[in-house]
């Protein structure tokens, strides 16, 4: 009896891997030649988070909006802070240098963000002198240094250029990589 | 043998027709807290902070806005990708599931009802009702649906689909009134009339744009694009009017 029990449980053991195991077909595990997809965003060396000069958006990341004012993510360098009063006349206000950046969120003049895995508080009363008031060190797991958060095709990390520090959203061409 | 019942979605998010009205005039006030796109991680209602990683959600009270104080930390599940606060209740999205969590007590969320999917969902809700869902395909599995789901949430603990309408590429997405707003990455921007909530029925597709997000104000919609942002404003009809695009 004992032995029935023991062969049923294998069973169901098999066939639970065998649903999840389903080899993927070929033909359709090829990769698209051009989808919207992430890629990985290096940085040599982490840097402190500072107000900076407005820049230049090269991997326009997640958008925020506050009393007017235009929030976008550089994906894994910071922040854009845009004033949009005029809609017809957007101006860049500021850049907050936060390494590793993904998410922000903002009450009052305090703007939470994400600095790699730490929950950082800033003081954002004075928009080129932006002050760090609190870290939570390691505070949850956002960013994965080997593959971005979503499942899909990715554009594969290339060591050579550096340390991950974030994932980009962009139109991928004959992307090799797969989460 | 096809996979064809395995669907990878990719971007999820969850928002709120009702939402719109509070999140503006949260979006004004001085001290309040401003309005995200659907495609956040980090939201803020009830003076607390939530955040969502790959698995977990963190609740921070901001009783001292300057240092958040840790007061929950909760296992959702696996894929999570978005949170999206309404009313008092957290809608969670991940890539097989939505999840509803009450915020009775705002410092610990409380999980009321889950509605799964085929490895895939987008979740928008509109008046408590309603929620939109967005399905992307894209994958590593052969997953052949892009689509707007929609689902009755009328009883929260078990969600269920009334309607689909099939998309291309469908990432965030935004509410105004009884306008429904999909972006359908490089196929456009999607506007779907909800006066029927159950039954959006498509008007218009805005093009010209890779668009992945947007936030829809009282006057204003702006939308996250390929290269940075454009800001559109609301014309005759459902005109809407680029009036301006940041993108270096």
């Amino acid at each position: 009896m004992k032995t029935l029990q023991f062969i049923t449980y294998c069973g169901i053991a098999l066939m639970a891997f065998a649903v999840s195991c389903t080899p993927f077909d070929p033909d359709e595990n090829t990769p698209p030649k051009q989808t919207e997809g992430w890629a990985p965003v290096y940085a040599p060396s982490a840097t402190a988070i500072k107000s900076a000069a407005p820049r230049t958006i090269e991997n326009g990341g997640k958008i925020y909006i506050k009393s007017g004012m235009l929030y976008q993510i550089e994906s894994g360098k910071g922040v854009h802070i845009l004033n949009i009063t005029d809609p017809k006349n957007p101006q860049k206000v500021s850049f907050i240098e936060i390494p590793g950046c993904q998410e922000m969120s903002i009450m009052g003049n305090v703007m939470y963000a994400n600095n790699v895995n730490d929950l950082v508080s800033l003081d954002i009363s004075d928009l080129n002198n932006i002050v760090e008031k609190d870290r939570k060190k390691d505070a949850f797991h956002l960013l994965n240094k080997n593959h971005p958060a979503s499942r899909g095709w990715f554009e594969c990390i290339d060591p050579s250029k550096g340390e991950v520090i974030g994932w980009e959203l962009k139109t991928l061409y004959s992307p090799k990589c797969l989460y | 043998m096809k996979n064809i019942l395995i669907i990878l979605g990719i971007g999820i998010t969850i928002f709120f027709a009702g939402c719109s009205k509070t999140q503006n005039a949260d979006a004004l006030a001085p001290n309040g807290s401003g309005q995200g796109g659907s495609l956040a991680r980090f939201t803020i209602a009830h003076n607390h902070l939530y955040v969502v990683d790959e698995q977990k959600l963190y609740t921070y009270s901001l009783a001292n806005p300057e240092k958040p104080v840790l007061h929950n930390v909760t296992t959702v599940g696996i894929n999570v990708e978005t949170i999206y606060p309404f009313k008092d209740m957290l809608f969670i999205g991940s890539q097989d599931a939505m999840y509803v969590y009450s915020l009775e007590d705002p410092s610990k969320p409380d999980h009321q009802g889950t509605a799964s999917h085929v490895r895939a969902c987008d979740p928008v809700v509109a008046d408590g009702d309603v929620a939109y869902v967005t399905v992307r395909s894209g994958s590593t599995c052969g997953g052949t649906l892009n689509a707007l789901l929609v689902y009755d949430i009328k009883n929260i603990n078990s969600p269920y689909e009334v309607s689909r309408r099939e998309l291309n590429n469908p990432w965030g997405l935004g509410v105004k009134g009884n306008r429904l707003y999909v972006c359908d990455g490089n196929a456009g921007l999607n506007i779907f009339d909800i006066t029927d909530q159950q039954s959006p029925v498509l008007i218009k597709k805005i093009s010209g744009e890779t668009f992945y997000d947007v936030i829809v104000t009282n006057n204003l919609l702006i939308a996250m694009i390929d290269g940075g942002t454009a800001l559109y404003e609301f014309g005759e009809g459902d005109a809407l009017v680029q009036v301006a695009k940041i993108t270096n």
